[in-house]
């Protein structure tokens, strides 16, 4: 037995690692290692300072952009329908024809910011301040309830069902209480006037109620609605009209429209054009 | 931290002391010459660009403990495979073939006996018979006690003697 033992000693004390290169081969190598590491290093030394500066800055930039609302959820109705979107505070908005909406909640404040183009039906939560953007102007709710038409600058129209909203428009404010709109061009405000709050514009189906209002606007919606540009004379659109009609189909509304208030018109591509008859 | 105000020639020569020794012991615990080869290298990059913190006198220790930790972090290897080369064998020149075929198989054996012993231990034990060290130094290297490292030697021997007298 303690001769196997001595055996098996004699036999490990042989063994030797096994050779690859020799030491001088790894010394040159290591040298090389040496003067590449060096500037990696420096990188590692200032690791904190920078990791800290970049943390600095993604927060600032992350607060930035939350508060700007460049990244705010954005919706958008392409249809002729109206589209219901709820709110995360559950304020209802009703997106009327090619129309869209972004809302952003700011971080500071909870302020409730919303970015309108196009057309909408806002019922809103009570809560925090909430506030509309719009081509043409902003509003801010004191009240509840309240219609936007604002698909671009050259005209639009806001209707207050419930409650009231103070208006900015041209730098001018105006208090909108229930039963009272008020309509707007690229220079000039009209109103606010009355009307009946139980003809609720278009509501379900695209049916639009005027009470004497000037045909630029009626046509204006027409046109935005279905995304076609509108040409006619100024005198064709300062006519006022009375009635209702139903937008759901453009081209058959403007036939409406047009019998009624005894005028020509053609729709060519992307183009609606009227005149007076002979 | 600039290259002149390294000092390359106290590298160089803790380099030539115990590169053999520090790169026997990696092999000891992974049997992976190749990995070997790789840890090594990053061991003395880590001395040479930590040499103004680490004490001198404690250089040896600091040697080993790096290769240990690095081995143990990051390559550690399920089952080792141990490979060495046999002087004893290569000095039978005049033994029949048979008996050099029947220690060939018996150092095989032994070897893949070696192999199953856990690493650190393992490690100890090929470097007090293979390199030669006495406790103490091995003691110094590993950060232990004397005793830590008798204990290891003679888990060593006992295990050993269990698998060799299996396997013959």
């Amino acid at each position: 037995m303690n001769q196997h033992k001595n055996d098996i000693d004699k036999l490990i004390a042989g063994w030797g690692v096994p050779e690859s290169q020799s030491q001088d081969e790894a010394w040159q190598q290591l040298i090389k290692k040496t003067q590449q590491q060096r500037p990696v290093r420096k990188v590692n030394f200032q690791w904190g300072k920078w990791a800290a500066a970049a943390a600095a800055v993604l927060v600032l930039a992350f607060v930035g952009l939350s508060q700007s609302g460049l990244f705010a959820p954005q919706k958008t109705n392409s249809n002729l329908t109206a589209q219901n979107i709820w709110l995360p505070d559950s304020s209802l908005v009703q997106l009327k024809a090619h129309s869209s909406v972004k809302y952003n909640y700011q971080l500071i404040g909870g302020s409730r910011m919303i970015h309108l183009e196009g057309e909408a039906l806002f019922d809103v939560k009570k809560g925090k301040p909430f506030e509309v953007q719009f081509p043409g102007g902003k509003l801010k709710v004191l009240g509840t309830e309240f219609n936007i038409q604002a698909y671009g600058k050259s005209a639009g129209r806001v209707d207050c069902y419930r409650g009231a909203v103070k208006l900015t428009i041209h730098n001018k404010d105006y208090i909108l209480r229930k039963g009272k709109s008020l309509s707007f061009d690229e220079k000039s405000v009209d109103g606010p006037f009355n009307f009946n709050v139980k003809n609720k514009l278009n509501l379900p189906d695209n049916t639009y109620f005027w009470n004497n209002r000037p045909l630029k606007e009626i046509l204006t919606l027409i046109c935005q609605r279905s995304d076609i540009a509108l040409e006619a004379p100024e005198e064709i659109l300062r006519k006022r009209f009375t009635g209702e009609l139903n937008l759901s189909n453009s081209k058959q509304s403007v036939h409406i429209l047009a019998r009624a208030m005894n005028l020509n018109y053609q729709f060519e591509a992307n183009k609606l054009t009227l005149f007076e008859t002979k | 931290m600039k290259q002149e105000e390294k000092d390359s020639s106290w590298f160089r020569e803790i380099f030539n002391e115990h590169y053999k020794y520090l790169r026997n012991f990696i092999y000891y615990l992974s049997g992976d010459l190749e990995l070997t080869d790789d840890l090594t290298q990053d061991v003395f990059l880590h001395l040479w660009e930590e040499q103004e913190k680490i004490h001198r006198e404690t250089v040896k220790s600091y040697l080993f403990t790096v290769a240990k930790n690095l081995y143990f972090k990051h390559h550690r290897k399920k089952n080792t495979h141990l490979n060495f080369t046999s002087s004893l064998l290569n000095e039978q020149d005049n033994e029949s073939p048979e008996f050099l075929l029947e220690l060939k198989e018996f150092d095989r054996k032994l070897q893949d006996a070696i192999a199953e012993i856990p690493d650190k231990t393992r490690a100890i034990f090929l470097m007090s018979r293979i390199d030669n060290m006495t406790y103490a130094e091995i003691a110094e290297r590993m950060q232990l006690s004397t005793k830590a490292v008798e204990k290891h030697m003679s888990k060593a021997m006992k295990m050993l003697q269990q698998k060799v007298d299996r396997k013959l």
